[in-house]
């Protein structure tokens, strides 16, 4: 029983490290999005919003939380998504250094908006494990 | 001034998003909000009405992109303003006024998605 529980940690911990590591390749492709990339004039990605995304990925994982998806944003950003039963948060990281932590209820109204910097994102964590709990893995590939 | 003709825009419009399909703009099978957020310099979001246009003509490269349908009454119950915008080369450009985070989450959960591939 013990050996399938250490066999079961070491394989979600594989299935962690996968994940984050996709989502980072994927936030890497951003720098390949011309001006214009969405036909409606949107703005080249930040290299600026892609190297604080990758890091926040990687933070976040050590914090056992585990984005779902990532997104280029309009105006030279990077968008973060977690999703769950109760809550969805979003987090911009915007071109200008600035992060904004945007949390949803379950029918979308907007709860919370707070901006951060990339200097206290022990405050952004403790704030998204406000909602999550401790542990947030979707589990989805 | 704008001569070209202009319309007012029903509560029953489909308005129409571009959305590029690489990367892809899904999570969990809706399309991401990122997709319906104006960049902080635009006077709104640029659509297309859909009754002054078809969808193959608005997708144009269906491998590249798909569409997202929105409907006008969606948009105006939530405070938003829909209007005619049209554009020398484009006379069923309209815009969605005073979209914030909020609205533009709602939209990207409930819009359609047409994909003509």
């Amino acid at each position: 029983m013990k050996l399938e529980n250490k066999l079961h940690g070491l394989k979600k911990s594989r299935d962690e490290n996968s994940l984050i590591k996709d989502l980072i390749n994927r936030i890497e492709e951003f720098k390949n999005l011309d001006s214009n990339w969405d036909t409606y004039n949107a703005d080249k990605i930040s290299p600026d919003s892609i190297t604080n995304a990758r890091q926040i990925v990687k933070i976040f994982g050590t914090n056992n939380i585990i984005f779902d998806c990532a997104f280029p944003m309009r105006d030279g950003g990077v968008q973060l998504e977690i999703n769950s039963k109760d809550f969805n948060i979003e987090i911009e990281v915007n071109p200008d250094t600035e992060i904004k932590l945007l949390v949803f209820n379950k029918v979308n109204n907007l709860i919370l908006e707070k901006d951060f910097k990339m200097l206290n994102l022990d405050n952004l964590i403790a704030r998204v494990h406000e909602y999550f709990g401790e542990f947030h893995y979707s589990g989805k590939g | 001034m704008n001569i070209l003709e202009s319309f007012i825009i029903q509560e029953k419009d489909e308005l129409l998003r571009r959305v590029p399909k690489i990367p892809s703009h899904f999570n969990n099978g809706s399309i991401t909000s990122a997709a319906f957020k104006p960049k902080p310099n635009e006077d709104g979001l640029s659509v297309d009405l859909l009754r002054l246009t078809t969808i193959d003509f608005f997708i144009n490269d269906p491998n590249k992109y798909l569409a997202a349908e929105i409907i006008a009454g969606d948009a105006i119950k939530e405070g938003c303003e829909c209007i005619h915008d049209p554009l020398p080369d484009n006379h069923a450009h309209a815009l969605i006024k005073g979209i914030t985070k909020q609205i533009a989450r709602k939209l990207s959960a409930i819009c359609k998605v047409i994909d003509l591939v």
